[in-house]
């Protein structure tokens, strides 16, 4: 059964190869570019001496300038962001639907593999060229990002959604939705639109509503002088709230953050949640095929 | 004398419309079935119970003792043939054949490896490139390989040409000569299947109408020619009739020989005895061959 899992994956995993290598190509050439702004700017320099972005902001506005210039800056990641998320969609959403509007379905299970085996099969072979794509877009990005993760950090959004583990589950997800949904719309169109849509309900709100509160964030209260270490407690940290007063008041200045050391924890947790839910939808395919598909 | 296929009573409903209902039948192991019956009647329905596609909503129905589609093992007794014949288009004629040995434990390679040459079938191809008429055999081949003991066709004739047609039976027919395989096809074309088969199962509107052994019901039925004044002979049931000023014409199922010597007698094709059912769809007949024959289940 595996040789045919992989025999019917084979296309999808070469469409999925072309697209990785032409990311990684664009990625490499920018990030390079990248790379020596930083270091000719003298932000990279600045940085270094254990200052944060705001110190630096002199230099720092010189590499945001030509990072616009050479690589249109940030907004790359803000769409290579999506990537996993739609590399599963695309994979998962049409996995059974497909044989179902072409008829082949009626091929495959009448084979000797019950239903339940040729779907675990079937998944995670699919599963597996979704992994090796988003590994290999991933590796690419985290190479680009570096340079912006010296100057944002990695925990606040743009750097936490293309590091580390949450693109994997993020990719898992949206392919276990498409599963599901392939075997409850029956048809490749509905079945990717009904993913994409919950994909990114849901991929929202962990973002917005659930990610922020996974640990408890820190939070630092003074009045009047900000403390020494200020600086290095809030370099590369995830601002949540800013609370300055005006000059010369009573209220104390209030940062409420996740700090930079928070990073595994945050993505370990939130990967937990999405693979569990993962599961969730799987299962769900799993017992529908072999009960209700007759 | 034993049983392939046994079905109780068997329904199945897709919402509130019974494509098929209390139907009740035995293939016989080593017979060649024909499943008649009008668009609609559930032969697709009755074909996909019997190989684990759908399950019934009412009664049951075995295949060797087994729930269709229960397990690998169950699955492994029988191929099936769907009405489209479905191969993957874009996967080669030669793939199909490694999928095949992928997936049934009892595949027979060189089988299918020498049938497809004989047809001039080339393995590089992609299924999608071929004919219709090699689609099919594709799609058949792929079913014999796999060696079952029950062999299941949709309308496996119904979009071939007349060579084709004639080529795809062939191989069927070989097969179940060779190694006694027990076919159940359906069709609508009645013609083809007198020489093809030895057991008819009509379906109408969801029902078992008829269900017999083709010898027996074309011995038991007759067409009567006689003058319209006398009295009727004693039989079973009365199919159809004509009646003129001067003639009878009756189709008839017999209780016994007709004795009266006015009328004339004479032998139906099977195609005129499936319509003339057909055209009667409150007309039934059943003969049980298996229990008739010693009752063994």
């Amino acid at each position: 059964m595996t040789w045919t899992a992989w025999r019917l994956s084979r296309s999808t995993a070469i469409a999925t190869a072309i697209f990785a290598a032409v990311s990684v190509v664009y990625l490499l050439w920018t990030g390079s570019q990248l790379r020596s702004s930083f270091a000719s700017t003298g932000l990279q320099a600045c940085l270094a001496g254990g200052h944060i972005r705001q110190d630096c902001s002199e230099v720092a506005y010189n590499f945001y300038q030509l990072t616009r210039t050479l690589t249109g800056g940030q907004p790359v990641v803000g769409v290579l962001s999506l990537v996993p998320g739609l590399i599963g969609a695309f994979i998962g959403g049409p996995l059974v639907a497909r044989e179902i509007e072409t008829g082949t379905l009626r091929l495959a299970w009448t084979q000797a593999v019950t239903r339940g085996r040729w779907l675990t099969t079937r998944s995670l072979v699919a599963l597996l060229v979704v992994i090796v794509g988003v590994a290999i877009i991933t590796a690419a990005l985290t190479y680009w990002r570096w340079p912006l993760d010296q100057v944002d950090g990695r925990v606040e959004v743009n750097g936490y959604d293309v590091q580390g583990v949450i693109p994997f589950a993020y990719a898992i997800l949206a392919f276990s939705l498409g599963v599901t949904f392939s075997v409850l719309t029956r048809r490749v169109v509905p079945s990717i639109a009904a993913t994409l849509g919950v994909f990114f309900l849901v991929r929202t709100v962990l973002e917005t509503v659930v990610r922020p509160r996974l640990l408890s964030p820190v939070t630092l209260s003074f009045t009047g002088k900000p403390p020494e270490n200020l600086d290095v407690l809030l370099k590369g940290s995830w601002l949540l709230e800013e609370r300055v007063p005006r000059p010369g008041s009573r209220f104390p200045t209030v940062y409420t953050f996740q700090p930079a050391a928070h990073f595994w924890p945050l993505q370990l947790r939130e990967a937990g949640i999405l693979l569990a839910l993962s599961v969730v939808a799987a299962t769900f395919a799993f017992y529908w095929i072999r009960g209700r598909m007759h | 004398m034993s049983v392939a296929l046994e079905a109780t009573g068997v329904g199945r409903s897709f919402g509130a419309t019974w494509a098929l209902r209390n139907s009740s039948l035995q293939l016989r192991s080593g017979s060649v079935t024909a499943l008649v019956g009008p668009n609609g009647a559930g032969k697709s329905t009755l074909l996909q119970l019997a190989v684990g596609l759908l399950r019934p909503s009412e009664g049951s129905i075995k295949v060797f003792g087994f729930t269709p589609g229960s397990s690998s093992k169950a699955l492994g007794q029988v191929g099936y043939l769907a009405q489209d014949h479905p191969l993957y288009r874009g996967v080669s004629v030669a793939d199909h054949l490694r999928m095949g040995k992928d997936m049934n434990p009892a595949w027979d390679d060189e089988f299918a490896r020498a049938h497809l040459a004989s047809l001039d079938i080339p393995p590089r191809r992609r299924a999608g490139a071929l004919s219709g008429g090699q689609q099919a055999q594709v799609a058949l081949t792929l079913a014999l390989a796999t060696r079952p003991a029950l062999l299941v066709l949709d309308e496996p004739v119904a979009s071939l040409d007349p060579v084709a047609r004639r080529d795809f039976m062939t191989t069927v027919l070989t097969d179940a000569a060779d190694r006694g395989t027990t076919v159940i096809l359906s069709s609508h074309v009645v013609s083809e299947l007198e020489r093809v088969c030895d057991h008819l199962v009509v379906l109408t509107a969801g029902h078992v109408q008829v269900d017999g052994e083709i010898d027996t019901l074309l011995e038991r039925h007759r067409l009567l020619v006689g003058p319209s004044g006398i009295p009727r002979p004693h039989v079973r049931q009365v199919l159809s009739e004509t009646v003129t000023d001067r003639e009878a014409t009756l189709i008839v199922e017999l209780a016994e020989p007709v004795a009266d010597p006015r009328w004339t007698t004479s032998p139906l094709s099977l195609e005129e005895l499936t319509l003339a059912y057909l055209r009667d769809p409150e007309a039934g007949s059943r003969y049980h061959p298996l229990r008739s024959a010693g009752g063994t289940r």
